[in-house]
């Protein structure tokens, strides 16, 4: 694997709110390469929001949001790849299907089976999302952040409904993807440990 | 990238619960109550009939194109990936075209003959869906995109998208009927053509407009 290219964010006092009520007022944030923000905080909070603002799906209602890939700002979509906690796959379709057509979008050139080996997933191609569990889900969702080489990962929930193996492998491929010079932000209510690596915490709490 | 996106649609629409299915019963069924109706065969109101037909269950079920998708992210996370809006429309008015116009386009001879219709009026029907169908199609995309967000909204898309398909619903059945007179060389082919040329030059920017003001960016 080789060295991605220096990123950063820089946010500068952003608020965002949903309808009426203000979910983030005024927030600065600065992450580099190699940085693990945990984002945490009670349900409704707008850990949620805030990853979609920063995946440029939502406008905030104030303050500036900028990716920076070395020292130059780019658009979002080039710089980040965003998993909800709700996966893209669609029912209808096998894994292997749904996964080879993520990615031709992302115009990833590792294989179909190297992709589902790394993810614990190898030779299930044939087996229909319908009938995927929770945790193969999460480990689909693994999948498409690997395929999209991009060097911000935005993750919400990562861990949910894994297994010990499956929560291994995601903490794994973080490891690897911030030693290579990646950044990641992860919304979660349990703390998600990293080899080597401390995350930062920004806890959101109400009225803050 | 639009073929893995057709090819991602066909595969859906395969295995899906078939929305092909219901509106070629609609059709089916429209016509067979026209028929009740007006009392026996109708075989001057046979291309007008079966323009209706057609158009209303091409309008059935839009929100089985792009509301899927919109809902669980897929359609964000494609734009993230670098898929580009034209893409997207373009594969999702290829997949309204083989898999909701197509399959009406195929059962309208049949149905022709239940109107009592003959061999060249029959003939012009078809060509004049054929030319029309991308009207049609380009409306559908619009209106499908738009209602995205909106959960339901099945009948709401009939009421938007029937207005714009009024001028091709006439100049459809006029050059139906003037077939079998005038051939392909009818006015009304390339009035109907024109049509098409025009909705398609507005339905496919106003799908990626709408797409984007569905992400919210």
């Amino acid at each position: 694997m080789i060295l991605k290219a220096s990123i950063e964010l820089t946010v500068d006092k952003l608020s965002l709110s949903r309808g009426a009520l203000t979910l983030i007022h005024d927030l600065n944030l600065n992450l580099h390469s190699g940085d693990m923000l945990w984002l945490t905080g009670p349900n409704g909070i707008g850990k949620t929001t805030l990853l979609m603002a920063l995946a440029n799906l939502l406008r905030p209602n104030e303050g500036t949001i900028h990716w920076l890939i070395e020292n130059r700002p780019v658009p979002p979509k080039i710089a980040l790849t965003y998993a909800a906690h709700r996966g893209v796959e669609r029912n209808g379709l096998t894994l292997g299907e749904d996964l080879s057509f993520w990615q031709k979008a992302y115009s990833d050139d590792t294989s179909l089976s190297d992709r589902l080996e790394q993810v614990g997933l190898t030779g299930r191609e044939e087996t229909p999302v319908a009938g995927l569990s929770a945790g193969q889900r999460r480990r689909l969702s693994l999948a498409r952040l690997l395929s999209s080489n991009r060097p911000a990962w935005l993750m919400d929930e990562p861990l949910a409904g894994l297994d010990h193996e499956g929560r291994k492998l995601v903490t794994d491929a973080l490891s690897t993807h911030l030693r290579h010079g990646g950044l990641a932000i992860i919304a979660s209510h349990h703390p998600v440990q990293v080899q080597d690596v401390e995350a930062r915490k920004l806890v959101l709490e109400p009225g803050s | 990238m639009i073929r893995a996106l057709l090819i991602r649609d066909l595969r859906l629409a395969a295995r899906g619960a078939s929305g092909s299915g219901l509106a070629l019963a609609f059709m089916a069924l429209f016509v067979l109550l026209c028929g009740l109706a007006l009392g026996g065969s109708q075989p001057a109101l046979g291309p007008g009939l079966l323009w209706l037909a057609a158009t209303l269950s091409a309008l059935l079920g839009l929100d089985r194109y792009y509301q899927p998708d919109q809902q669980i992210g897929a359609l964000a996370e494609m734009h993230l990936a670098g898929v580009s809006g034209i893409s997207i429309a373009v594969g999702k008015c290829l997949t309204i075209a083989l898999t909701g116009l197509a399959p009406l386009i195929i059962v309208s001879p049949f149905l022709a003959l239940l109107l009592g219709m003959e061999g060249p009026a029959i003939i012009g029907t078809i060509i004049s869906l054929l030319i029309g169908g991308p009207a049609i199609i380009a409306y559908a995309s619009v209106t499908a995109a738009l209602l995205a967000g909106q959960r339901g909204g099945g009948v709401l898309a009939v009421i938007l998208t029937a207005p714009l398909l009024i001028p091709v619903l006439i100049f459809g059945t006029e050059a139906a009927v003037a077939f079998p007179t005038d051939g392909l060389a009818a006015v009304q082919f390339r009035i109907l053509a024109g049509l098409s040329f025009i909705a398609l030059s507005l339905g496919l920017p106003a799908t990626v407009a709408a797409l984007a003001a569905n992400r919210g960016a």
